[in-house]
């Protein structure tokens, strides 16, 4: 076990009750004593969304869950977030990482019973790409210009520029390899499957719940043990916790701290906490006054006790931010020094800046999820004494989509886990490959080509000393107030085995859970 | 009556028009369209275009409600803009699951409430009649997802457990399981309209027992049971059934709350869902099917009436 794991162990179990068996890295699960047995019914719930089941186009956490059931990548992420092998046996990178070729796995079969062709890779990777498909994360995937079947079993990626992430990006749910006749009909594919997974689709009702069966002819042999899985939506939290209670839930998904500390008092239940990537931040939209002054973005900074606000809003699970979206959950991580409030100074930097009276800013705040308007709410008081009048505004997801968010406006970001440093760095602040939404990259060049430099680097040690200098830069003078990172938090019965939280809690890999004796037979 | 009966289907028609027009338009007030729910916080303003092309969404607002009517009109439903499903496969599944909900609420609020209301009106004044009132009014007076909650912590959690927390199932997995999640909502929704039923059978009965013809009825000697359930009751279960027909267009559209406490799957939860995604093909069937079983259980109703009570004639 290598020092980065161990402190990543350690991150996993502030806050963790019980259960240390379900933290990835510290027990190899296969040393438990009982051994693996097969068959049972796992029941999820999931608090929203679950509008479609098509991996090209899926936005929510609830369907990257059930897709990650009925379809695989070229690769998936471990533990330590690196690539590994998933319908890809190996790949390697040419000419300076602008050419990946991916060698595919033998013998996979679909559900419908064909075997798998690198022609249905090309297929995933077309439809993804082309701009009429209109994929969500379609600028996710990276700069691929190319994408052709060299053989029967091997892919090969050509890049625009290079891309030296691409195993981990090929990772991303909606990345997901579709079946070539399946993608024949993108509407159909919203209802039905076209997967290779470990389960097959058996029921699917929107807004509702996903049924899935066991796939008797998956590629890892032996595996699923589970029979089936359910995942239901329960839009009401009390009722999910009671139906956890009366175990006709196994596994509940992303938690609030709340009902976190709820679960993990209950006898022959845990509570699971993984740190993860997940933040919500504050825009300081730097194209124009006041926040156009770095001092008054470094004096905001300054104001906020993240400890404090870590505590009042996430319970204290998480880990504290410096302004920068890279938490120790990635990669490309790099320790720096942390930030600590410092209102003496705050209140200097805005009178060399001219505002030793204050000034006035607005605050938008989406109403979902609640975390935005909770920091918003936190900060205003929090940088009242230095002379910040912030004046929050919370409005309706729909309403801060459409009017608010990404038209320059000082608001706040909510991002989930992303599978690399590149993906969230490039989506935060690049102007083209992303939305640069504090729109900061045109009088910051130097920084954003370190961004792009480091998709040239293939050696993770060195892309990592690399992204130091840029987080640094985003620390002092970056256009976002980033507080801390939100643990993921799960609640299970002991009973579900071999079930590792991930920091990104929607990548969730059932292939090896399985339920011991004492599960309930009863299935409602 | 033939003709009364037309007359009504026709201005029936003519109101559920307008209800689609009043909500293709209130939609469209709220900024935003499905496109930019669908891409969330990853829209780029070419995937934006993309998508509103392709859903028909940058067409004039005139030429789109013109267009929906049109396939309307010839049975086409069409897709959700969300969910990529048929309107009609989506609406017909909730459709069908509100009904049986609605229909087991409605049931039990007539076969506890007429009762109730019965013996508060022949008890007026006493001790019975006050507690059945005051006990109604707390039902009706706590918020739904108040009573909703504390029913399924008390019978659904851990310790008592007789019924599911939540969800629907199929009625073809069993008829026990079917009714066994249905009895918390239905039973949350009995106490919330308890109160109309019996308010309404006891002021009406009230009014009716010191009618000339009840006292005739007493005189000619007829028993106390004969005069009220024979008599009675007749005339003045006729507002009740007024009552009774709101509460089912309630019932059938207008209990999110209820719904989303034990999540089940009904059109409550749909109409927020499509506002919400700015689903409107979606929701203007929603609206349609709501306003369908509100217009048309008034009109059963006003028909119940005249075959009730042999005074109302149509014409």
């Amino acid at each position: 076990m290598t020092p980065r794991i161990s402190r990543r162990a350690f991150l996993g179990v502030t806050g963790l009750i019980t259960g240390a068996a379900a933290i990835p890295g510290l027990t190899p699960a296969r040393v438990l004593a009982q051994s693996e047995k097969p068959g049972g019914l796992l029941r999820v719930s999931v608090t929203f969304g679950l509008s479609t089941i098509n991996p090209i186009m899926h936005i929510s956490g609830a369907e990257w869950m059930a897709t990650k059931w009925m379809y695989n990548n070229l690769t998936r992420l471990n533990a330590k977030r690196e690539p590994v092998p998933d319908l890809a046996e190996s790949w390697s990178a040419g000419d300076g990482a602008r050419v990946w070729t991916f060698k595919l796995r033998q013998g996979v079969r679909f559900h419908h019973g064909r075997e798998l062709a690198a022609e249905d890779v090309v297929a995933t990777f077309t439809t993804l790409l082309d701009p009429k498909t209109a994929s969500p994360y379609r600028g996710e995937v990276g700069p691929v210009d190319r994408v052709e079947a060299l053989d029967k079993s091997t892919v090969r990626f050509t890049m625009k520029s290079p891309f030296s992430v691409f195993p981990a990006i090929a990772a991303v749910p909606n990345a997901r390899v579709v079946a070539r006749e399946g993608l024949a009909d993108m509407k159909a594919l919203a209802s039905r499957e076209f997967g290779t997974g470990p389960f097959k689709l058996k029921e699917f009702v929107p807004g509702d719940r996903v049924v899935v069966d066991r796939f008797a002819d998956y590629f890892r042999k032996g595996e699923p043990y589970l029979d089936g899985v359910t995942l239901r939506v329960f839009p009401d939290p009390a009722t999910e916790l009671t139906a956890f209670k009366s175990k006709e839930i196994d596994l509940i998904s992303g938690l609030t701290p709340d009902l976190f500390s709820q679960v993990a008092t209950l006898a022959g239940a845990e509570g699971l906490a993984v740190a993860g990537g997940t933040f919500a931040a504050v825009t300081l939209p730097s194209d124009k006054p006041p926040f156009n002054d770095n001092r008054v973005r470094e004096a905001l900074k300054l104001c906020v006790d993240r400890k404090l606000m870590l505590a009042a809003i996430h319970n204290g699970q998480g880990e504290l931010g410096v302004d920068h979206p890279v938490s120790s959950a990635y990669d490309a991580y790099v320790p720096l020094a942390p930030r600590s409030a410092d209102l003496e100074k705050a209140r200097q930097l805005m009178k060399d800046a001219g505002l030793a009276n204050g000034v006035t800013v607005k605050l938008f705040a989406a109403n979902s999820p609640p975390i935005r308007e909770r920091i918003a709410v936190v900060l205003k008081e929090m940088a009242r004494p230095v002379g910040f009048n912030i004046d929050v505004e919370v409005l309706a997801y729909d309403r801060y989509l459409a009017q608010v968010w990404n038209k320059g406006a000082m608001y706040v970001v909510y991002y989930a886990t992303r599978p690399t440093a590149d993906a969230i760095l490039m989506k935060l602040y690049h102007p083209k490959e992303g939305l640069d939404e504090g729109r900061w990259a045109a009088a910051h060049p130097n920084a954003i080509r370190l961004l792009e430099q480091a998709r040239e680097i293939l050696d993770p040690d060195r892309r990592r000393r690399h992204y130091a200098d840029f987080l640094k830069t985003s620390r002092d003078e970056g256009p976002f107030m980033l507080p801390f990172f939100a643990n993921e938090l799960n609640g299970k019965w002991a009973y579900v085995r071999n079930y590792r939280l991930s920091p990104s809690s929607s990548d969730m890999v059932l292939d090896d859970v399985w339920l011991t004796g004492d599960a309930p037979k009863k299935k409602t | 009556m033939a003709r009364y009966a037309l007359r009504r289907l026709a201005s029936i028609a003519l109101i559920l028009l307008l209800v689609s027009a009043i909500v293709f338009a209130a939609i469209h007030v709220l900024p935003g369209n499905a496109a930019t729910l669908i891409l969330g916080e990853y829209a780029t303003p070419e995937a934006l275009r993309t998508l509103e092309r392709e859903m028909g969404l940058d067409r004039p607002l005139l030429v789109q409600y013109a267009s929906w009517v049109a396939s309307v009109v010839t049975g086409d439903w069409g897709v959700s803009l969300a969910m990529k499903q048929p309107v009609a496969t989506v609406v017909g599944y909730r459709l069908r699951n509100s009904a049986f909900l609605a229909l087991a609420a409605l049931t039990v609020v007539v076969v506890v409430g007429v009762p109730l209301g019965t013996l508060a009106a022949l008890r007026r004044g006493r001790p019975l009649d006050l507690a059945i009132v005051t006990a109604t009014y707390v039902g009706i007076s706590i918020p739904e997802f108040v009573t909703g909650l504390v029913l399924l912590l008390v019978l659904a959690g851990p310790s008592v457990g007789w019924f599911p927390t939540s969800g629907y199932v199929e009625l073809a997995s069993g008829v026990t399981a079917w009714a066994r999640h249905l009895v918390l909502p239905a039973m949350t929704l009995t106490i919330v309209l308890l109160a109309h039923v019996v308010r309404q059978t006891r002021s009406g009965l009230a009014d009716v027992l010191t009618a000339p013809y009840i006292r005739t009825a007493r005189l000619k000697g007829a028993s106390a049971r004969r005069i009220v359930l024979r008599h009675a009751l007749r005339n003045a279960l006729l507002p009740t059934i007024t009552v009774l027909a709101l509460d089912l267009g309630y019932l059938m559209g207008g209990i999110v709350v209820v719904e989303e406490v034990f999540a089940y799957p009904g059109m409550g939860r749909l109409i927020i869902y499509a506002v919400q995604n700015r689903d409107v093909p979606l929701l203007q069937m929603c609206a349609l099917v709501v306003a369908s079983v509100y217009v048309l259980a008034n009109f059963a109703a006003d028909l119940a009436y005249a075959w009730l009570d042999p005074r109302i004639r149509y014409s």
